[in-house]
């Protein structure tokens, strides 16, 4: 994939544009086969790998390795489409990335050190011929906030797997003088890097490449609108190409519910039927819903309406206990067992109620 | 006392009937909270015991049980993988938790944990050096071979010798502080890569990293190895020279004790009503290659000059690796120490560069380099503060142009670029 900083406003998907080399991507062919994500495995060493067409209920991933960037003797059509290419006209923005931009410099600079590896970071993967978007918390709070906000997380997603992008900063690293820093994979396909002797929560940045549902272990290889799917609420659904200092709005109203008056408005994109994903929704819009008083969550309430009123028996008792770290996650403390709370899920519905009130009883078991 | 996770990742994993952990059925990381840390949450708490739990990829992986046993949590690598354990290794580790953080570990548990693996051994170190005051010999476990055999690769390059086989230490040493191995990887890879640029950020990170190491935490045949690494450096950047020097007496236990900070009273003798000009007492030393000298005027300052001889053609390799040569001094009153930085300029085939600021209170000052010099590719290391006191230090236009030319080698959004600017105008 090429990138092309001096791409015109009326002509932005130019800066996605697949010019036919590196790297391999979904819906290229490898030896005649349709290429229909990525998966990875993990021992003795993270390798990403190949998934074809017909894959999609295979316990765990297929031995078949991502040919590295080179290799004359993979034979591979690159025919397949840019992630943006299913994106709207209108799906791309140059005039509301430049907040966006100069708040990440910004952001980078105060982070010393661990803004130089991000930004050199960036850099790399723009050098294995990759696409990476700054997307959630970070973009939302630059574009309501602008430069003034400090987000806490920086999340990339991209087109880079996680064990190339593991074995490509290896000598990377090195050369930075950050051998000594750990990166971490997680089975949700999180690249992650701690800071040396900090650990996971410690991470500075996380890396997560372009979900691709549909198959029983986590896959990469989506396009940003399919990526999009998969997320929480459409106001984290913002994507930012730092490089080519474009957003990219999937649903087509992200940045709408972000910037709505007087209330921002919580809409959730995802489609899909996992109860721990629908659990996850609820209660990440519990905790928007505590953090902004206002948020408008009409939207949110007529998608739990119809989904089980008792979320939790749908999820499989094994999988369950996640449910507490979850909440943990989005759920202050302070708020838990609160008239606030009790209003917060009040509004979102019985769906929601019902939730807190079985995480509860899972908590008084585990403990 | 309960045993808790030592890696941040655990997983929850139900037992067979001959309690063995069904990894296919893993739970999600830290119960659904992967950004967590695993031994701060709410669940380890109870009692939980330390065991060897046999998993069903084939192997025994550390874990934590707790009755009745029909669930186990397996402590997960940075990979999210169950990492492995022996049975002895297991007991070991638990006899440590049994007494953590202080109790100390026995020479035979410590001889068990050098031979499991690097994950067990990191983990163990890097919570032990966290949370209490581990034994220096207790970092012996690591495998420190590895160092050995990168330190001697590296000097054999610098001799001229080619490159070999790959050895990447990662963060297993992290626990042992001071970031020298980080440094050590880096010059390797300056050195394979022909980059004399990194090569010299590198050369300097590493000596300034092994002044700083708790050395008795190093065995000694890493010591030595590092010792004969970095007698070799000047060889490559004659700026190291003081620097690396001091770091292998460190190493060696030959630490030169006679090398004090140059010392000055604060307030001169009097004098006769007609001595001319401001008057001032002076004392130099040598911090190779730099002449130092502390002076002290009548008018309450202290001066601090630096002066080193360039060899014909070092000052094209000066500019191409350091940009800017910096060289942080330290200065002694008896209540405070002030860190400044002196930007060398170069000039008919000297290096040199002097700071003049007001004496400390008290009856003496002293005097001293801090470390190796740096250059802009290292002036992350800088703060604001101190910056700014170094360039209030100058007394002329061609020194804070020095600081100019400095601000114009960093990059845009640099935060000390602002600073220089202001104060360099």
């Amino acid at each position: 994939m090429t990138d092309n900083a001096a791409a015109s406003p009326s002509d932005l998907s130019t800066c996605h544009h697949r010019a036919g080399g590196p790297p391999t991507w979904t819906g290229d062919y490898v030896c005649g086969q349709r290429i229909a994500g990525f998966a990875l495995t993990r021992d003795p060493g993270p390798v990403d790998q190949v998934l074809v067409d017909g894959e999609e209920d295979l316990a765990s991933p297929p031995y078949r390795p991502l040919p590295v960037p080179g290799d004359q003797a993979a034979a591979i059509e690159r025919t397949g489409p840019s992630p943006i290419n299913d994106l709207a006209a209108d799906g791309l923005l140059q005039e509301a990335a430049q907040v966006v931009g100069e708040g990440l410099d910004r952001q980078l600079s105060a982070m010393g050190e661990n803004g130089d590896f991000i930004r050199k970071l960036l850099d790399e993967i723009a050098a294995q011929g990759h696409l990476a978007w700054l997307v959630g918390g970070a973009v939302r709070d630059l574009m309501a906030a602008g430069t003034s906000a400090c987000p806490a997380d920086l999340d990339f997603t991209g087109t880079i797997g996680p064990g190339e992008l593991y074995d490509a900063l290896r000598r990377w690293r090195r050369a930075q003088g950050a051998a000594d820093c750990r990166p971490f994979i997680s089975r949700q396909l999180v690249w992650a890097v701690a800071p040396p002797r900090g650990g996971r929560p410690d991470a500075f940045v996380e890396y997560k490449p372009l979900s691709q549902p549909g198959f029983r272990f986590p896959a990469w290889g989506g396009s940003l609108a399919r990526d999009a799917s998969t997320r929480d609420l459409t106001i984290n659904a913002i994507y930012y190409d730092h490089r080519n200092r474009v957003i990219a709005d999937p649903t087509g109203r992200g940045i709408q519910d972000l910037l709505a008056t007087p209330h921002r408005i919580a809409v959730t994109p995802y489609r899909g039927d996992d109860p721990i994903e629908q659990a996850c929704v609820i209660l990440r819009c519990l905790k928007f819903l505590l953090r902004w008083p206002g948020l408008d969550v009409d939207g949110i309430s007529a998608w739990a309406a119809r989904l089980p009123r008792d979320i939790v028996t749908e999820i499989p008792e094994a999988r369950r206990p996640m449910l507490i770290g979850f909440r943990d996650r989005c759920i202050p403390q302070q708020y838990r067992g609160t008239r606030k709370l009790d209003a917060a899920a009040r509004q979102i519905g019985p769906v929601a109620e019902r939730l807190l009130e079985q995480i509860g009883v899972l908590e008084k078991a585990e403990t | 006392m309960p045993h808790r996770p030592l890696s941040t990742w655990v997983s929850s994993v139900p037992l067979s009937a001959a309690g063995v952990a069904q990894w296919e059925f893993a739970d999600d990381i830290n119960f659904g909270d992967e950004r967590a840390d695993a031994r701060r949450l709410p669940q380890f708490t109870a009692a939980w015991r330390r065991q060897a739990v046999p998993v069903s990829l084939g192997y025994t992986a550390l874990g934590l049980v707790r009755e009745p046993a029909a669930e186990a949590v397996l402590e997960l690598d940075d990979l999210a993988r169950p990492v492995r354990v022996t049975q002895a290794g297991a007991d070991a580790v638990a006899r440590v938790e049994n007494g953590w953080p202080d109790a100390g570990v026995s020479p035979d548990d410590a001889t068990v944990l050098a031979k499991e693996e690097f994950t067990l051994r990191d983990l163990l170190l890097t919570r032990l050096a966290a949370e209490g005051h581990p034994s220096a010999e207790l970092f012996h476990i690591l495998p420190w071979q590895l160092v050995d055999q990168l330190a001697g690769d590296v000097a054999a390059m610098l001799g001229g010798a080619s490159s070999g086989r790959l050895i990447e230490l990662g963060h297993w040493f992290a626990s042992a502080g001071s970031r020298f191995t980080a440094a050590l990887e880096q010059l390797d890879e300056g050195l394979r890569r022909r980059d004399a640029a990194l090569v010299r950020v590198a050369g300097t990170a590493l000596c300034s990293r092994l002044l700083a190491v708790s050395v008795a935490r190093l065995p000694t045949s890493t010591r030595r190895a590092l010792a004969n690494l970095i007698a070799t450096m000047p060889g490559q950047d004659p700026f190291l020279a003081f620097a690396a020097a001091r770091a292998a007496a460190r190493l060696l236990g030959n630490e030169v004790r006679g090398m004090p900070a140059l010392r000055l009273p604060t307030r001169l003798p009097a004098a006769a009503a007609d001595a001319p000009g401001v008057r001032r007492v002076a004392t130099d030393d040598v911090r190779e290659p730099f002449d130092l000298r502390l002076a002290v005027t009548a008018v309450g300052t202290a001066e601090i000059s630096l002066r080193a001889a360039i060899e014909p053609g070092l000052d094209r390799w000066l500019d191409a690796s350091y940009g800017v040569l910096l060289q942080p001094v330290i200065i002694r009153g008896s209540e405070e120490n002030v860190r400044y930085v002196i930007a060398l300029g170069i000039e008919h085939g000297v290096a040199s560069g002097k700071i003049s600021v007001v004496s400390p209170r008290g009856q003496f000052v002293e005097a001293d380099v801090d470390g190796a010099p740096i250059g802009a590719a290292e002036t992350r290391s800088l703060s604001p503060d101190e910056v700014e006191r170094s360039i209030r230090g100058l007394r002329t236009r061609s020194a804070r142009l020095l600081w100019r030319r400095l601000a114009d080698q960093l990059p845009t959004g640099h935060p000390l670029r602002a600073v220089i600017e202001r104060e360099a105008r």
